[in-house]
């Protein structure tokens, strides 16, 4: 996959730190992420409470301000738009919301909900943009008179539904879906991961995908990026990540999700990591992962481990692979890596 | 460093033929007096628990699972009416009054409940929590509640003992409250634990932990456990037996390889069938069931899985079928499958 | 609900105009079902009627002088007369006319610091709660500095440097009369500010305003009902207590207060000239607490999720 062609969004060195009155420090949610997605493909950003995921997502899309770094859609910095200028460009990137109990307005109506986006960005009236609506609630899986109803009427698979009509609605280039489906009953969960592959398609949207679910974005993404304590870990296509996994963090949580087949499950070895993520407020020194390591070594208390490429696309922050990888790439005819 | 624990897969769990159940539930209903109607969250559901064997109760929102797990230790509020019989080691549980009830609950059956933030006493110590269940149910001092529960979050794998017992819960991580929840759980050496939905909320790491922490119980005192939850491959890695549970009935019972790999009951095909896996392979579409669950205010006598079934006749929009047993320790609730018939998956 | 093929669905339902309120017809039900609320409504209802139409409804014109009539008891007491029903004060003028003239000016009074207040109020609530910053500071300064003053001492001092009247009274009034709705405005505000659905209207490209307007304010009205009905009250009794003392309307303005101000030296010979007036204010003030607890009441319902 040629990664240079075309890309929409490329994140460059982006950190965004909340200041903790309660704990009289710096909550450094996301510390120096870098990443890029092309056009027409789809990212997966997967990583545990805690990670910082969820805040790169947020502070693409804008709802919170990054304190360093750049973000390049298309090329232009969105870190750096305000007011007016940031509101043009919002129609190009939207978000879908993980709750569905919460990301719809209670007193808006289901069509004017969907028909706002038609109003602020296409110009419509109100009923070119009603209609607009009815037709796209129809496109996702809604009937017809859903439009005139108030979101508690519906479930949560259907409410989230409307926020991805919503999301789709002013022809954005790159949507945000925070945690779509977490929330959903399993059964529900097929049904919108069909329908919003079925929108990338049709619509040629580009997916910036978060999940902590490893099954959910290996389905959805062509590439994933992991990430640990507010910076990636290891980032590739979804086969090479999932099929041989660089990074210690990345074998660990691929081991632990436990997979629907007890003959695979019960045969598993699940590495299981120590204690818990360290705190945002305080990262470890050195790699932030070396306190859970099952691997680590003295000098990955000291040393903050660069990104090696270890395959394709594929990179880890990791010395050991370092180690491994010199030497196994070293060995390789150049021109094949 | 890595402790590395290996799933293996039972013989653990004994045949239930030939032992008598630690717990034996019959024709379970619960019902709900609301504003809208009256609401059968659970509807005859009936199964037994061998000693040391894990059950899973598999169920999306609305099934009926966490209603029935309530309703084992009658946890629920005045506005529900139960109806049936739980046995537990001779006794049924719904004709005990006050007292013996009491030392029932946390005592013989314990529960852990699905949020960890919630579940703990904000004010008061861990310390204090622990020796309160501890002494709630056994004559003992202070300082030798204290001790046990020492010892208690040892077992369950809390490092720094001591700092743990003089600290509240909000100073303790998702992760470590439900290990400390588990320990009250265990303390006073329960033939059964009923968990609901224990690491729902909890990241996949920590999870893995407290599977093979509860896996590890198990083992070592053949306790009973009801792993109440919604997904299927923590029960695939943890349970000897499932049963499945939809609108508020028991439709399909196995053990659990057999669940898997030849499901009698269309919805747990379905549902298994749309589970997204990590060997998933992406392009082929994943398959849905249509629809959505029932609600479950005045139940309409016949199937409740019909709107949505693949494979319904007539007879399925006219009667409820029952769970009828079939060989090898499996039932399903299902017309269909009494006859001869095709494999699902 | 199967996905829709392509779009070949040739014309959709025309946009309904809706109504901007929620259904109503739940509302009347349960108004039927707590009968304090019913007749305190009922009261309420009969005063708007009587203060919008006090020139056909009122017997008497309310500044008419009949010495002769004057001190006439109620019609139910000895010496009294049906044509005066609730019997007349010191210069024979209709007690009941002048109540009803009365609610006119009570009610209009009421109404129009309530209206600018809740303007102003919600207004600023929203700018600060929504905005933060220096926005909120300044806000909040002067929202503590104005409620570390007591109220009727400033609407006095206004009302002394404008003198009496009834727009003085008016504008007293509305100075301090915004703070409680600026105040909640931005309490529920900076509460929504995190809910999803308000971060989607900003993602979806709304401008603050309209986040503000069309997002955030129909989902903090309830509330807002039910505080602006508890401050007509307070306004009312507000406006009473400063016609009472002298320094509110003046003849020939009727007001409640200037009626008890009057009827006050003649307690004792002809009690009725301060009762009734009096009577009527309580029945006010406490027919508005009642209303505005059932509306609170009422509210939550109607917002409940009715089915998943």
């Amino acid at each position: 996959m040629n990664r240079s062609a075309d890309v929409l969004l490329s994140v460059e060195g982006l950190k965004t730190h909340f200041a903790s009155r309660r704990h009289h420090g710096v909550v450094k949610a996301v510390d120096g992420v870098d990443l890029a997605i092309s056009r027409g493909g789809s990212l997966g950003l997967v990583g545990e409470s805690g990670s910082g995921k969820s805040t790169v997502a947020r502070t693409i899309v804008r709802l919170e301000d990054p304190t360093d770094g750049r973000i390049i859609f298309d090329g232009v910095d969105l870190a750096s738009l305000s007011g007016a200028a940031l509101r043009r460009i919002r129609r190009r990137v939207q978000m879908v919301f993980q709750d569905p109990y919460a990301s719809l307005n209670p007193r808006m109506r289901l069509g004017d909900i969907v028909a706002e986006p038609f109003t602020l960005h296409e110009g419509m009236n109100k009923q070119e943009a009603w209609q607009a609506a009815v037709g796209l609630l129809a496109r996702v899986g809604l009937d017809r008179d859903s439009a005139v109803r108030y979101p508690h009427e519906f479930s949560g698979g259907q409410r989230q539904r409307v926020g991805v009509a919503r999301a789709v609605a002013a022809k954005p280039d790159l949507i945000v879906a925070d945690e779509p489906v977490s929330a959903l009953d399993v059964s529900i969960r097929a049904q919108l991961l069909n329908l919003l592959k079925d929108l990338q398609e049709e619509f040629q949207l580009t997916y910036l995908f978060i999940s902590h679910d490893l099954s959910v974005v290996r389905y959805v993404c062509d590439r994933v990026a992991i990430m640990y304590l507010g910076r990636i870990v290891e980032e590739g296509d979804c086969d090479a990540i999932f099929e041989s996994p660089r990074h210690p963090y990345t074998r660990a949580l691929l081991s632990a999700v436990p997979i629907a087949d007890p003959d695979l499950e019960r045969q598993r070895v699940a590495q299981l990591l120590p204690g818990e993520m360290p705190s945002p407020l305080s990262p470890p020194s050195g790699c932030r992962f070396h306190t859970r390591c099952p691997v680590a070594v003295p000098q990955c208390a000291q040393v903050d481990p660069p990104f090696v490429i270890v395959g394709s696309g594929h990179r880890a922050a990791c010395l050991l692979v370092a180690d491994e990888e010199r030497v196994a790439l070293a060995s390789v005819p150049a021109g094949s890596a | 460093m890595t402790a590395v624990a290996s799933m293996v897969s039972g013989d653990s769990a004994p045949h239930p033929a030939t032992v008598a159940p630690v717990l034996d539930v019959a024709g379970l209903s619960t019902s709900f007096e609301t504003r809208a109607g009256r609401v059968q969250a659970v509807d005859d559901v009936s199964f037994s628990v061998a000693p040391g064997e894990i059950v899973g109760l598999v169920g999306e929102s609305g099934s009926g699972k966490t209603v029935t797990s309530l309703s084992l230790l009658r946890l629920l509020p005045s506005s529900a009416r139960t109806s049936g019989r739980v046995i537990f080691e001779g006794r049924d549980v719904m004709s005990l009054r006050g007292e013996q009830l009491r030392q029932l609950r946390g005592g013989r059956i314990s529960m852990v409940f699905q949020d960890p933030m919630t579940s703990l006493d904000p004010v008061f110590t861990v310390g204090s929590q622990m020796i309160g269940a501890l002494r709630a149910h056994q004559r003992i001092s202070r300082s030798e509640a204290l001790r046990r529960s020492a010892s208690l979050l040892e077992q369950v794998g809390i490092p720094d003992v001591v700092t743990r017992l003089g600290q509240y819960p909000h100073e303790l991580s998702g992760g470590m409250r439900q290990r400390v929840l588990i320990a009250m759980a265990l303390s006073n050496d329960p033939a059964l634990l009923i968990a609901d939905e224990p690491t729902t909320a909890l990241d996949v790491t920590i999870q893995a932990q407290i599977l093979s922490l509860l896996r590890d119980i198990n083992v070592r005192t053949r306790m009973s456990i009801i792993l109440v939850t919604h997904d299927l491959g923590v029960v695939a890695g943890l349970c000897d037996r499932v049963l499945v549970m939809y609108g508020g009935r028991l439709v399909e019972s196995a053990p659990v390889h057999d669940l898997f790999r030849s499901p009698e009951h269309p919805y747990t095909a379905g549902l298994l069938n749309s589970v997204v896996r990590l060997d998933q392979d992406r392009n082929r579409r994943l398959s849905v069931i249509e629809g959505s669950p029932p609600l479950l205010i005045d139940p309409v006598p016949c199937c409740p899985f019909n709107p949505r079934c693949a494979y319904s006749v007539d007879r399925c929009r006219e009667a409820v079928p029952a769970l009828t047993p079939r060989a090898g320790g499996r039932s399903a609730a299902c017309f269909r499958t009494e006859g001869p018939h095709e494999p699902l998956r | 609900m199967a996905l829709t093929t392509p779009l070949e669905i040739p014309s959709f339902p025309e946009r309904p105009s809706f109504r901007r309120l929620p259904s109503m017809r739940g509302l009347f039900r349960g108004l039927f079902s707590n009968k304090f609320a019913m007749a305190a409504s009922l009261f309420l209802i009969l005063l708007a009627v009587a203060a919008i139409f006090a020139p056909w409804v009122a017997p008497h014109d309310p500044n008419e002088i009949n010495i002769i009539d004057r001190l006439t008891p109620p019609f139910w007491q000895s010496g009294g007369a049906t044509k005066y029903l609730l019997g007349t004060d010191e210069l024979g003028r209709d007690i009941l006319s002048r109540i009803i003239w009365g609610a006119r000016t009570s009610v209009s009074i009421g109404l129009v610091v309530v209206a600018f207040s809740v303007v102003l109020g919600t207004a600023a609530g929203l700018l600060a709660g929504y905005l933060g910053g220096w926005v909120d500071t300044m806000f909040m300064r002067i929202v503590d500095i104005q409620f570390s003053f007591p109220s009727l001492l400033i609407s006095l001092s206004v009302v002394l440097v404008l003198g009496a009247s009834a727009t003085s009274v008016i504008i007293a009034l509305c100075i301090d009369g915004w703070l409680v709705y600026c105040r909640l405005t931005r309490g529920m505000v900076m509460t929504l500010k995190h809910t999803a659905f308000l971060e989607a209207a900003r993602v979806v490209g709304n401008t603050p305003g309209r986040v503000m307007l069309r997002h955030a304010l129909p989902n903090i009205l309830s509330p807002l009902i039910t505080l602006a009905t508890l401050e007509f009250a307070r306004v009312v009794l507000a406006e009473s207590t400063i016609s009472f003392l002298g320094l509110g309307v003046q003849p020939p303005v009727v007001s409640w207060g200037l009626m008890m101000n009057n009827g006050e030296d003649y307690l004792t010979v002809a009690w009725w000239l301060i009762t009734f007036p009096g009577l009527t204010l309580t029945l006010t003030v406490l027919s508005a607490n009642v209303v505005a607890s059932w509306l609170r009441v009422v509210a939550d319902p109607l917002q409940r999720r009715g089915s998943r």
